[in-house]
């Protein structure tokens, strides 16, 4: 992968701004919602809004490998018109906690597809929860298609360098949001990261313009 | 019908009539609110018969803890919420078609959950819609299986029949192997041959089966004293190879020795209640610059012969 030439800023400074406010706004909502919706409590940071490029890609590749000794990766694609990848990584998970956070019995036991269960639905719930409430404010059709398990606690040495391969939004330069979550009683963070297809950039600048002329 | 505007639809009919999707949905305190065709046909259970009822009376069999937990929190969150066939194969069992190429036990389902809301968008309920994954899954587990037979097959096409070790086809590919990965980082390589000594005369006194028996015992007794690195060849007959990498020409005496004492001390029993002791004789070749694969075991092989000479049941290394 080659790093593209600059051809100046994907978002100028207002817009991006403007774009931290609704996603702000979305993880504030999605939070409240997961804090009604499940037992116990998802705490989330402040989410980091950056421009992609290749050697970006080779950063946020060495900090995984830097971070987790071991990942679970969930998977998921956005459609519509802000479509996009999402990606879900989750180091060494505490079933238990992921299990008491959601409320989950144990009826069916606690194998790995019980395991892989309670990683998609967190997962689903975080990024279906956000990326409605960035659609709703932006006036953008958009939804999720069903998350897949990509990695299931696989040694992050051996599956890091093609951790990304084959999604094609990383492809040329873009925006990516990413938001660092914990769950509660359980300290080990885990990671949303929203990488948005490049072709849906002008919808995204165009539904910017339209929120500031209406706010 | 002039006009398509003025036809007046009945939407839920719409819903009701689908037959590739089953279609669910529950009001808040999970009562039956629809319940299609889908689901009337795959579940013999007619609409009226579970319309009003609370799902979990009408199907106790539910896991109610899971799909409680799901249908609400989607209720509360507003966005739909997945289950896959391959973390949990269905929700309703329903026999699966028997139409499909291989018959599976079951329907095996993807359901994908949303809240249903009324005009003014506060939400009434949830709506189940149960897709149908058995070609789906059913073609993964070929896949699978497949999948498995052939790594099998390969791993048969590498081992020997009678002892379970890699065999000679195996060893010659991995020895020029290891040769290339030695040279090319600079690791030692040793490359040992092991011949049971007398064997003709076991066979002739005690018969094939016995011969066997000898094989496969030593064998096992062998494979267990070594590192995770080295490889354990039938070679041919009652010859074996051993593949050392990273071992000084010392280091193999040693370790081979070990082997012979181990192979002394071991008494391969019959089934008339006696027993047969065994020795072997081994040679060893160190890899030096530009030897092939062919030259070290011509050297291991001369050096067991050194070994079969100077009176059997001892280890001769190269250069010796």
């Amino acid at each position: 992968m080659t790093e593209s030439p600059a051809q100046g800023p994907l978002l100028s400074d207002d817009e991006l701004d403007l774009f931290g406010e609704v996603v702000n706004i979305a993880m504030g909502r999605a939070g409240a919602d997961l804090a009604e919706a499940f037992a116990g409590f998802v705490h989330l940071r402040v989410p980091e809004i950056r421009s992609i490029t290749a050697a970006a890609l080779d950063a946020a590749r060495a900090r995984l490998m830097h971070t987790y000794p071991r990942i679970s990766v969930l998977h998921q694609e956005m459609i519509g018109e802000l479509a996009g990848d999402i990606a879900v990584i989750y180091g060494s998970a505490s079933y238990a906690a992921l299990r008491e956070v959601l409320g989950f019995d144990d009826r069916d036991g606690d194998g790995r597809h019980q395991r892989e269960e309670l990683l998609l639905e967190l997962g689903n719930a975080l990024a279906s929860t956000f990326v409605a409430g960035i659609g709703e404010q932006l006036g953008l059709r958009t939804g999720l298609r069903p998350p897949r398990m990509a990695l299931f606690d696989a040694p992050v040495a051996e599956v890091a360098p093609r951790l990304f391969d084959g999604s094609p939004a990383w492809r040329g330069d873009t925006l990516q949001i990413a938001i660092v979550f914990h769950l509660e009683a359980h300290d080990v963070p885990f990671e949303l990261i929203i990488t948005l297809a490049p072709d849906c950039l002008p919808a995204l600048t165009r539904a910017l313009a339209a929120t500031h002329a209406h706010g | 019908m002039d006009n398509q505007q003025s036809i007046a639809i009945d939407y839920p009919d719409i819903i009701g009539n689908l037959l590739t999707v089953g279609i669910v949905m529950v009001d808040r305190r999970f009562t039956v609110v629809l319940w299609n065709r889908f689901m009337e046909l795959n579940s013999q259970i007619r609409a009226e018969e579970v319309l009003g009822k609370d799902i979990f009376d009408a199907f106790p069999e539910l896991n109610r803890n899971w799909l409680e937990k799901k249908v609400k929190s989607c209720m509360i969150l507003k966005t739909p919420s997945f289950s896959s066939w391959r973390q949990r194969p269905y929700l309703f069992r329903f026999k699966a078609s028997p139409a499909l190429a291989s018959p599976a036990e079951f329907m095996y389902q993807d359901l994908s959950i949303f809240p249903i809301r009324n005009s003014e968008g506060v939400v009434q309920g949830a709506c189940i819609a149960i897709h149908d994954a058995t070609e789906l899954a059913e073609s993964s587990r070929l896949l699978e299986q497949a999948m498995d037979q052939a790594v099998d097959l390969e791993e048969s096409s590498q081992r020997d029949g009678l002892t379970g070790l890699y065999n000679r086809k195996f060893f010659d590919e991995q020895i020029t192997q290891e040769i290339l990965r030695a040279r090319r980082y600079g690791w030692l390589l040793a490359l040992a041959m092991i011949d049971v000594d007398h064997f003709k005369s076991i066979n002739d006194n005690h018969g094939h089966p016995v011969g066997d028996a000898v094989l496969r015992t030593l064998a096992a007794r062998l494979q267990g004293m070594l590192r995770t690195s080295d490889t354990l060849c039938r070679y041919g007959g009652e010859e074996f190879a051993l593949i050392l990498p990273h071992i000084s020409q010392e280091n193999s005496r040693f370790l081979l020795d070990r082997l012979r004492k181990a192979v002394e001390g071991l008494d391969v029993e019959l089934e008339d209640g006696t027993s047969v002791r065994v020795t072997v004789s081994v040679g060893i070749a160190q890899l030096e610059d530009g030897m092939t694969a062919g030259e070290m075991v011509r050297r291991a092989d001369e050096t067991l012969y050194v070994s079969k000479q100077a009176g059997r049941n001892r280890v001769t290394c190269w250069g010796d």
